[in-house]
Formats: C-alpha cells, sequence, structure tokens
C-alpha cells in the first residue's frame, strides 16, 4: 500500500467515526443526519481507495486500450494485459455510484421526517420528541 | 502534498460540522466537506464519482439541509 | 448447468416497473385497483411457472480470471450479476408474493388505496424478491437499503406521530447496518477481487483459512444480517416498526423480514462456510432474541405490540435453526420460516379486523367477541394453536425438526428452548384470545357496518394452508432440504 492509501483510509476511518458519534450521541435531529451523510461519505472513501493503484490511470478514458488488433495506427494503444495491469480497478467506483444515489435519497427521506416530527414536537432534540415514550 | 492536505480537510471539517453549533455553518462546513472529498475522488483516479460526488455534495445536499433546516426553525436559532 | 431463464429477472422488474406505474395515477383509485389486481394475479404466477435455473444478466457467461493479472483464487468467474431460482427461492417466492396479495387486497378493500402507498408496497415486494433471487453481494446490499427505505415509507404512511418515530429510529439504524454490510463487501471485494456469492465461497476455500480482514468482514456482515433480520440488539426497532404500521401491512413486513433473514443467513453461510465460530455467534443472538422476545411478548397488554414481539421471537426460532448450522437445522429453520410467516400473518389480520371492528387493540377495553365475531374467535384459536406447535398444525412440523437437528448437532438443551418458547407463545396469544374474545364485561362499541368478509376469507384460507402443510411436511421440507444439501453448507 501506498503511503497515499493509508492515510485515506485513516480519513475514511475518522469519518466513520466522527459520523456513529454524532449518529448514536448527538441530539440534535440534523446532526443525527449530517453524522449518517458522514458514514456514507467514509464507506465510499474506503471502497475508492480499494480501486485506486498507485501510478495507474483512469480506465474510463478509452484511447489508452484496444481490445483486438494492434494496426499501426492503433501503435499507441495498450494490449489487454498491460491495460489490465496498469488500469486503476474500476468496479469498486461503479458501486460507490450506486452507493451515493441510495445515502441521497435516505437522507432525503430522513430530512422530510426530521421536517414532519418538528411539526409535532417543535423540537430538534431527539431527547425530547423520545420523551414520555415507554 | 496537495492531495495530502485534502484529506486532513476532509477529516477535520467532518469533526468541525459535528462540533459547530450553528446549524447554518455546520451545512456550510459539510458542504466544504463533500467538495474536498470529490477532490481526493479524482486524485484515487475515479473521475466519473468525482463528477457525481460534486455536484451532489455541493449542490443537492446542502440544498435539501437547508429546506429542511428553514422548514424547522424558520431560520432563527434554536 | 442450469438453463438461462428470462423470467427470473422479471420477479423483480415487474413490480417495480408497476411501482413507477401506479406512483404516478394520482388520485385515479379506480384504476390504481385494477392495476394492483392484474399485476398482483401475474405476480404470483411468474413464481409459479419459472423453471429452476440461473439468469446471467447481459448474457456474461463464465469466463476465465487472468488469474497472472488478477490475483483471484479460481479459474473461472461470473462477469455479470447473476440470479438464481432453486426450491428455496421458488417456496419462499411463491409465499411472498401470496401474502403480498392478502395485504393489498385487505388495503384495496378498506378503501385506503392511493397511488403511492401501493407503490411502496410493490417496490417492497421487488426489493424482497430481489434480496430472495440475487447470488451477488452487491446486488443483495442495494435491494436491502431500497427495502428499508420502503418499509419505513410504509409505516410513515399511518400519520401519528409514533410511526414517524418508528420510522425515523428504523432508518438511523438503516443507515448503520447499510453501511456495515458495504464495509464488510468493500473488504470481501478488496481481498478476494469478488462480488458474486457462488465464486466467493469457492475462492475462500481455496483461499484456505479466512485472513484477519475476513473475519471483520464475517463480523460486519452479521451486524448487518442482525439488523435487517431484527435480532437481539435490534428487536426493539424491529417490533416497534410492526406495531406502527396498519396491522394487514404489519402481516406484509413480518414476511419481508423473516425471508431477508433466511437468504440473507444462506449468504453467509455460503460465504463463510469454513469459519465454525460464526455459527455459534448466530445460535448466541438467536437465543437471546427468543428469551427476550417471549418474555417481552408475555408483558404487554395491546394486540399489535404483543404480536410484535411474538413475530420477533419467532424470528429467532429461525436463527437458532442456522445456529445449529448443520443440513437438518438450517433446513428446519427454512421450513419453520414458513410456517411462521402463514400464521403470524392469520394473527395479524385478525389485529386488523379487531382494530377495525372494535375501534382498538388495547386487551383491557376489549371482551365479549365471540357473541360478535364467532368465526374470528375461532380462527384466533386455531391460530395460536398452529403458531405454538400443536399437531397436526404446519409449526409443530417444524418444531419437532429443531429439536431433533438441535439432538443431532449435539445440543439437546435447545430443545427445550424450543418448548418452552411454544409454551410462553401460546401462553401470550391465548391470553390475548381471552381478553378478546371471552373476557366478561366490553367497553368498546361494535361498529356495525365492518362486516369484514375478505379478512374472513383471508384467515380461513391461510388456516387451511397451515392445516394443509401440517398434514403433509414433506411436500414443502423435502425440497428446502435436498437445496440445502446441495448447497454444501
Amino acid at each position: 500500500m501506498e503511503p497515499f492509501q493509508v492515510g485515506s483510509f485513516l480519513t475514511a476511518g475518522v469519518l466513520i467515526v466522527t459520523g456513529l458519534w454524532a449518529l448514536l450521541m448527538m441530539d440534535n435531529i440534523l446532526k443525527k443526519i449530517i453524522g449518517a451523510n458522514l458514514i456514507g461519505d467514509g464507506v465510499n472513501l474506503v471502497l475508492i481507495t480499494i480501486g485506486y493503484r498507485p501510478g495507474g490511470f483512469i480506465p474510463e478514458v478509452m484511447h489508452h486500450f484496444h481490445a483486438t488488433a494492434t494496426p499501426s495506427s492503433y501503435s499507441h494503444l495498450l494490449e489487454f494485459g498491460e491495460f489490465a495491469s496498469n488500469a486503476s480497478y474500476s468496479l469498486p467506483f461503479a458501486l460507490v455510484l450506486t452507493n451515493i444515489v441510495i445515502g441521497a435519497s435516505t437522507l432525503s427521506v430522513m430530512l422530510a421526517l426530521a421536517v414532519v416530527l418538528y411539526n409535532k414536537y417543535h423540537t430538534l432534540s431527539v431527547h425530547k420528541m423520545f420523551e414520555g415514550e415507554d | 502534498m496537495f492531495d495530502y492536505i485534502l484529506l486532513f480537510a476532509v477529516a477535520l471539517s467532518a469533526l468541525m460540522a459535528i462540533i459547530q453549533e450553528n446549524l447554518y455553518k455546520s451545512i456550510i462546513i459539510l458542504t466544504f466537506e463533500s467538495f474536498s472529498l470529490a477532490a481526493i475522488f479524482h486524485f484515487l483516479l475515479a473521475t466519473d464519482v468525482a463528477a457525481v460526488q460534486a455536484i451532489l455534495g455541493a449542490a443537492l445536499l446542502p440544498g435539501l439541509f437547508i429546506v429542511a433546516l428553514y422548514k424547522t426553525t424558520q431560520g432563527r436559532d434554536e | 448447468m442450469l438453463n438461462n431463464s428470462t423470467l427470473i429477472p422479471l420477479m423483480v422488474v415487474l413490480p417495480l416497473i408497476m411501482a413507477i406505474l401506479v406512483n404516478f395515477l394520482h388520485q385515479k383509485d379506480k384504476s390504481v385497483k385494477f392495476i394492483s389486481i392484474v399485476s398482483l394475479i401475474v405476480f404470483v404466477f411468474i413464481p409459479v411457472v419459472t423453471l429452476y435455473g440461473v439468469h446471467l444478466f447481459s448474457g456474461h457467461l463464465r469466463t476465465g480470471s487472468f488469474p497472472e493479472v488478477s490475483k483471484i483464487l479460481i479459474p473461472e468467474v461470473y462477469m455479470g450479476i447473476v440470479y438464481s431460482y432453486g426450491a428455496v427461492q421458488k417456496i419462499l417466492m411463491v409465499v411472498l408474493t401470496i401474502l403480498t396479495g392478502f395485504s393489498v387486497l385487505a388495503v384495496i378493500n378498506k378503501k385506503m388505496i392511493s397511488g403511492v402507498y401501493m407503490a411502496m408496497i410493490f417496490i417492497s415486494l421487488a426489493a424482497s424478491s430481489a434480496i430472495i433471487l440475487a447470488d451477488d453481494i452487491f446486488n443483495f446490499f442495494v435491494f436491502t437499503e431500497i427495502l428499508v427505505v420502503a418499509q419505513a415509507a410504509l409505516v410513515i404512511a399511518v400519520q401519528e406521530a409514533k410511526s414517524f418515530k418508528a420510522a425515523f429510529k428504523y432508518m438511523i439504524f438503516g443507515t448503520i447496518s447499510g453501511a456495515s454490510i458495504l464495509l464488510g463487501i468493500a473488504l470481501l471485494l478488496g481481498s478476494y477481487g469478488l462480488l458474486n456469492i457462488t465464486d466467493l465461497s469457492h475462492a475462500i476455500q481455496a483461499g484456505g483459512a479466512l485472513t484477519p480482514i475476513g473475519l471483520v468482514a464475517v463480523a460486519l456482515l452479521t451486524l448487518g444480517w442482525l439488523y435487517e433480520s431484527g435480532l437481539f440488539p435490534f428487536h426493539i426497532i424491529k417490533s416497534n416498526i410492526y406495531e406502527n404500521a396498519r396491522p394487514e401491512i404489519s402481516a406484509l413486513l413480518q414476511v419481508q423480514s423473516k425471508f431477508v433473514l433466511v437468504a440473507m443467513a444462506l449468504i453467509l453461510f455460503r460465504v463463510f462456510s469454513g469459519y465454525a465460530l460464526l455459527k455459534s455467534v448466530i445460535l448466541g443472538f438467536a437465543i437471546f432474541t427468543v428469551v427476550i422476545g417471549s418474555v417481552m411478548a408475555l408483558q404487554q397488554v395491546e394486540l399489535r405490540k404483543l404480536l410484535s414481539f411474538v413475530a420477533v421471537s419467532q424470528a429467532g426460532l429461525v436463527a437458532v435453526g442456522f445456529g445449529l448450522g448443520t443440513p437438518f437445522g438450517i433446513a428446519a429453520g427454512i421450513f419453520h420460516a414458513i410456517n411462521d410467516v402463514l400464521s403470524m400473518a392469520i394473527l395479524f389480520f385478525i389485529a386488523s379486523f379487531v382494530y377495525d371492528k372494535f375501534k382498538t387493540t388495547k386487551l383491557d377495553e376489549l371482551g365479549e367477541g365471540l357473541q360478535v365475531v364467532p368465526l374470528v374467535g375461532f380462527v384466533m384459536l386455531l391460530a395460536t394453536l398452529a403458531i405454538s406447535g400443536v399437531p397436526p398444525f404446519n409449526s409443530y412440523q417444524s418444531e419437532w425438526r429443531l429439536i431433533q437437528a438441535s439432538a443431532q448437532a449435539g445440543v439437546p438443551e435447545l430443545g427445550i428452548l424450543v418448548i418452552l418458547l411454544s409454551v410462553a407463545t401460546f401462553v401470550a396469544i391465548i391470553k390475548a384470545f381471552y381478553m378478546i374474545f371471552m373476557k366478561p364485561g366490553s367497553k368498546v362499541e361494535v361498529n356495525k357496518e365492518v362486516r369484514g368478509n375478505l379478512t374472513k376469507a383471508i384467515i380461513v384460507i391461510l388456516i387451511l394452508a397451515c392445516l394443509l402443510i401440517g398434514l403433509f411436511p414433506n411436500m414443502v421440507y423435502d425440497p428446502i432440504y435436498n437445496f440445502v444439501v446441495s448447497l454444501g453448507v
């Protein structure tokens, strides 16, 4: 692992721990939702860091790679094996795209719930909302 | 070097967003965090994810938060 | 090689398409009603006619894995998402679609129909079908997240403060469990480079002992599993959800979460089949759930709450079957999940009927119901017998198999636990039965307009199904057992 990968794993760890702390310990309902967002960001960062290859190139930029032949006009392109051993791993990136969208939709539902709960209880404090429940 | 600074900025702004008392400020810090995260994604060779994260983190997410905050506290502090 | 069937993904795709369609039909209740009934007939029909097989999305066949470049431990891998459809999936899908159909009929009958509400039911159906079918661990994760949102939306639709709070708690913990499942998947992807469950299990077996990263992945996925299926640390959240949804929707929610339990436990066992400690951990959480759930159920004085805790404790019993870890135990656990889902659905439909007829489900206020609705009382008595494992009903067959499996696995003490749970369930529900139907001095007014003919028909059909499975258990159990043996867990 490269130092930058280690650093970004550590950052992801900080994000997840901060998010968990906010989600479980903080009283303000919006802070809880911010915490949920931070957890999602942390997990996304872990996935992206897994796909990173130090010194590699971006696989989506297709002029690096031609699948079949290497005629003279394609001489600047890479063979498949060389491409596969130099490009970064793009499967986690696809997973992260999905997760970002899911996270955004979950977040908007939670924010809507927070608004509705505020209208019922006229407070943002979760402690006061859940007071008097058995 | 810039990428390490970005990593540090993300971690620090996440902590700041949680600790900050004023919710408006906390949302602005959160936007900064999302945007720096998009830059980190770019440094980690995931440009497509970086684009999506930049749009969501810098436009949609703070927008949703600001609407929710306005609907709950009507723009004044608790 | 099994046949590549195009009907398999339709079980997920069609409900999603119908959900999008009815979502746009705002305030056109008649067309929503028509579309829902027609599409439900189709949904029940598809799993019955589909042959066993796999579906390879976009036709990506199994191809070589380029071991010199990719460092993947097995020579051939699936390149795309795969859905597999075997005996267990068929039985689960048929039960799921039929019970969804009953819930939708009950919702339509109560004139509470709206396009968005129906869309949420369809999305939750699609998500739970995908969870049952998916042979791809990331696809599974995506649909668990969708299921959490759809279930929360169904609870939010009740529009009471309590239901908002229950849904909010459910989503908060859903975020944590979703993150932990995705982290587990990320660690597996990072160390084995695979997402397909069949390939992952082969690769982990080829790699020998589980690496420390693999251990962390097991822990994270197990945490997610505990949340999704409402086991011990999360039992309060799950029972809160059951309790605050409308009872006929709770009948649907408990089916979904029990089948998600089965599907995800099968995934865990297939991927980490060589890891012995997993079984003990699952067994520990399952026993906690059974004990705490039944104790909580005994204390309740409100019908819906009581049924929620009974549902949670029965989910624990299903997990006990998995915790035994032998093919016998796992097959008995899956069989119990199917039996329990049927009898639990009857009880929730009865709760829905009681709520409509007497406008309350508080047991103190109810009474003398047997003179008003003798048929429902009689069916509730039968359902009580069914759920607490009295012959000739279905749960007797599965609980007896669970006891046998626990004796075979060398822990006959668990048999006592199963019997104690049956007794506790029986006592809790028979108390509710007495207080609703027999107790003198009713304090409620009977709503004469509510006939509930549809609910009566549904509960009679379901109790007949319970009786049928109880009389011919091998019809359901043998395919399950053969399937579990073929998995080789």
